[in-house]
């Protein structure tokens, strides 16, 4: 510590020493002025006479060429142009503010003959440095995290997203009924992430004649809801898959063969993304006519099983006492830790100031090998 | 001094096998074929040989067998169907550990020869 | 006039009462309220400990779980009556844990003894002659740790790299280096007063341990690594069968040493060291009864070359009790003096000899008593 304080006094010494400043380093050159005398009939020789320009063209400086032709107040009131982005400037976070410079001390006591300059930092507002800037409070909320209009959390069962394509079907029928559909069709509906919310939207009968759909029930107070601005923020409704089983059983299941036009595979698709995550990609969507296409489309299998933990929830090898199923890769630590070298291992990398992990790039013992005469 | 051993253990001499496999790689296929499958079978039938099973991920499948003298022998068994691992599993179960070398002498014996080594000095003799 | 403080006392108290907590949780009887086993935790209750220190042996709740040790099991046809947790204990040395309610300890001395009756037994009934000496290394060439250390080894025993909690129970826990906490050496210690000239053979018997090595009530100097290895691996196959004479009882004892242990080839041929052949001959001679041996050329060649042989027979009478080839006259005699001795020692009355422990069976046969003989030549 006392090395780097040394060091941050040392630098502005040694840089007025060994770099002299822009003018100083213009004011030598090479060619003195009694080198150049020595230069003056060449000069005359090429120019036939009197040589024009100055005798040492890198000793003279071009005076700045500052006229304008414009009033006074004009230059003066000409304000500062400010370059920063207009996304920056019309951010919503709470950004670091733009460097600013003190006024100098001479300055300020012409204008305030009672300034004392202060000695120490008692009483300054501590501000961290800029690279903490984010980790302070108040900078960086929940605020600010970015909540896209999809659900995080993804519904992969089958017949979880039946209920809720059900749900947006029912929605959207009822704002056409409602005659709210063109006006919100584009626009956010209510997130409508409670139970009792889903449970209005899925007490209405929908009845399909001929690719037609008809709701029974209450339409109005449906689009009421989806219409309002309702802005808690709830966790998305949690369904079990049994539960919608159960709801499946009960619904008649040609309310899938509703006939779909753009305006409502749209409204479906951005309510099912809005509730569910899943996000039904345009190439596909144009394909789909009905209801039933649209579910197709929205659920995925699955993913596999894992061969351990398919062993696991098969139960293949719990009578058998020397059988050993590991559902991660052993690797050289675990094997290490088997026969108790481990803490030893440990113990030694710790009391050399090594980190402790594992081989590194360090090659198997092949000399052991060869002596047990593995090899 | 210590005695010779006359017997070897009854159930063989692999102690351990070691059988890996990959969840995703198609050569592995018929290796967690197997072990759904045949292992549990093949498991029970030898209850003197304990298996690890463990994945190794981006990997070709791999038998190690481990024996009582201390050796190993690794096969590797990519792209097998499960009946020719399962040849492979019981190749290794069989083997002694030994290193594999020719044998051309119908048996080897650690006992004396029954009829005892020709002496000169015995007999009649022979005349010259 | 010095003042009285009272608070020092406490501190001192409180220091004296630290310290004794340390020496106290040194001694290995404390640390059987561990509840390692399968009794309650019940015990802890009271002062609960923020970080127990990990255990020197894995624990036995974890026996069950181990691959290694279910194989180990059932490599060697063990009874299902022998819990896994017993052989678990069975694999724990003393050198690791040195707590005798879960180390081997006691399993090990159970076994040793069983082994070394039968062993015993079998080599009196099956070479009554064999001298004390010879009887004591056929003794330890069976049972012995180096045998024994054999034996593990072919079970498919390993050994972990240092003994703990985390380690595997199927593995062998023992270390070396450390002096011996607990003292597993077993037999009578001569008074120290006797001089050394008194440890004869027939003392032996008595005294000293199974194979007739003195064993000293001193702090013995520091074995060798193989030694105390060899102790280790020989430690797990007594224990072993000690836990099967505990669990299964006699006559499955009886079997697995005659599988494991007597059916290892000796030849005892091989133990024999002479000094004076031909003096011991005559002696067992004169003893018995014999006419006195005397040894005759029987062949020779090369009498006059670089490698003469001779071929030397003894006789008693007309009987010819041995012969041996030798490159001068004497060696031929000593070797055939030698070969006679042999004969007589090894004398048994032939593999099928019946044992004492026959007699345990169910339905035995009745007991004819075995060739007993007088004792070797003095």
């Amino acid at each position: 510590m006392r090395r780097l304080q040394s060091l941050q006094l040392a630098i502005p010494s040694q840089c007025a020493a060994s770099r002299p400043s822009f003018a100083a380093a213009r004011a030598i050159s090479t060619t003195g002025p009694a080198h150049s005398k020595n230069t003056e009939w060449i000069r005359g020789k090429l120019w036939k006479g009197e040589a024009p320009g100055p005798a040492d063209p890198y000793t003279q400086r071009m005076e700045p060429e500052a006229q304008s032709n414009l009033p006074e107040e004009a230059l003066e009131s000409r304000p500062r142009q400010d370059k920063t982005p207009a996304a920056v400037r019309e951010s919503r976070l709470t950004l670091p503010a733009r460097r600013t410079e003190a006024t100098a001390e001479k300055e300020l006591q012409s204008s305030d003959p009672t300034y004392v300059p202060a000695t120490d930092a008692e009483g300054l507002e501590e501000i961290g440095a800029l690279s903490t800037w984010w980790e302070q409070p108040g900078h960086w909320g929940d605020e600010s995290v970015f909540k896209g209009f999809g659900s995080a959390d993804k519904v992969v069962e089958r017949e979880v997203v039946e209920v809720h394509l059900r749900r947006a079907v029912v929605e959207a029928l009822a704002l056409q009924q409602t005659g709210a559909f063109s006006e919100w069709a584009t626009k956010k509906w209510s997130e409508g992430g409670s139970r009792d919310e889903l449970d209005q939207a899925l007490a209405v009968q929908v009845e399909v004649q001929d690719g037609k759909a008809t709701l029974k029930g209450d339409a109005s107070s449906i689009a009421e809801t989806l219409t309002s601005e309702s802005q808690e923020a709830e966790s998305s409704t949690i369904v079990t898959v049994e539960e919608a089983k159960e709801m499946i059983k009960l619904w008649d299941p040609s309310w899938k063969n509703i006939a779909l036009d753009d305006s409502l595979r749209f409204a479906l698709r951005k309510r099912l993304y809005q509730l569910t995550g899943i996000l039904i990609p345009d190439a596909k969507l144009a394909a789909a006519n009905t209801a039933k296409h649209i579910l197709t489309l929205a659920a995925r299998d699955p993913k596999p099983l894992k061969l351990a933990q398919m062993l696991e929830k098969r139960n293949a090898f719990a009578d058998l006492a020397n059988v050993a199923v590991h559902d991660r890769k052993i690797g050289p630590i675990d094997k290490e830790v088997a026969v108790g070298r481990w803490k030893v291992i440990e113990e030694e990398l710790k009391k050399r100031d090594l980190p402790v992990t594992g081989y590194g790039n360090a090659a198997r013992n092949k000399e052991r090998d060869w002596l047990t005469g593995k090899i | 001094m210590t005695v010779k051993a006359l017997r070897a253990i009854a159930d063989g001499k692999c102690k351990k096998l070691d059988l890996h496999y990959c969840d995703w790689a198609g050569s592995s296929k018929g290796m967690n074929g197997f072990i759904k499958s045949l292992l549990p079978k093949f498991a029970t039938a030898n209850p003197q040989i304990e298996f690890a099973v463990s994945p190794r991920p981006g990997k070709h499948p791999v038998i190690i067998g481990h024996y009582i003298n201390g050796r190993t022998k690794p096969i590797c068994v990519r792209n097998l169907s499960p009946y020719e691992i399962l040849q492979k599993v019981e190749l290794l179960r069989d083997a002694s550990g030994e290193k594999l070398r020719r044998t051309n002498k119908a048996v080897v014996s650690t006992k004396p020869s029954v009829r005892g080594i020709w002496s000169p000095y015995h007999g009649k003799g022979m005349a010259v | 006039m010095k003042r009285i403080r009272p608070s020092r006392w406490s501190g001192q108290l409180l220091q004296a009462r630290c310290g004794a907590g340390i020496a106290a949780a040194r001694q290995p009887f404390l640390l059987a309220a561990r509840c390692q086993s399968t009794s309650s935790a019940a015990a802890h209750d009271s002062t609960p400990i923020d970080s127990p220190p990990p255990l020197p042996a894995p624990s036995f709740a974890r026996a069950a779980q181990s691959a290694k040790l279910a194989a180990l099991h059932a490599r060697l046809s063990l009874s299902k009556k022998i819990p896994l947790q017993t052989l678990a204990r069975a694999l724990v040395t003393p050198s690791a844990d040195a707590n005798p309610n879960f180390n081997n300890t006691n399993l090990a001395y159970l076994g040793s003894t069983i082994v070394n009756y039968h062993v015993l037994e079998y080599l009196v009934c099956k070479w009554p002659r064999l001298p004390m000496a010879i009887l004591y290394e056929a003794l330890r060439a069976y049972s012995g740790d180096a045998s024994l250390q054999q034996i593990a080894r072919r079970w498919g025993v390993e050994s972990a790299a240092a003994p703990g909690e985390e380690v595997d129970p199927g593995l062998l826990q023992w270390k070396a280096g450390e002096e011996q906490v607990v003292n597993t050496r077993w037999g009578y210690i001569r008074s120290d007063k006797a001089p050394a000239w008194r440890r004869g053979l027939s003392s032996r018997v008595v005294l000293d341990n199974d194979f007739g090595d003195q064993v000293s009530s001193a702090a013995p100097e520091k074995p060798e690594f193989d030694s105390l290895q060899s102790e280790a691996f020989g430690s797990v196959v007594q224990a072993v069968i000690g836990a099967i004479y505990t669990h299964c009882g006699r006559e499955e004892v009886k079997a697995f040493v005659k599988s494991h242990i007597l059916s290892r080839e000796l030849d005892p041929s091989t133990l024999f060291e002479f000094k004076l052949p031909t003096r011991e001959l005559a002696m067992l001679c004169a003893r018995e009864g014999f006419e006195a041996p005397v040894a005759r050329l029987e062949s020779e060649t090369g009498r006059l070359s670089r490698t003469p042989v001779y071929v030397v027979g003894i006789y008693s009478g007309k009987e010819k009790l041995g012969e041996g080839a030798g490159p001068s006259l004497d060696v031929a005699r000593r070797k055939a003096s030698m070969a006679s001795l042999k004969a007589w020692y090894l004398y048994s009355p032939g593999n099928k000899v019946r044992v004492p422990s026959d007699m345990m069976e169910e339905g035995a046969k009745p007991w004819t008593a075995p060739y007993i003989d007088i004792g070797e030549i003095i």
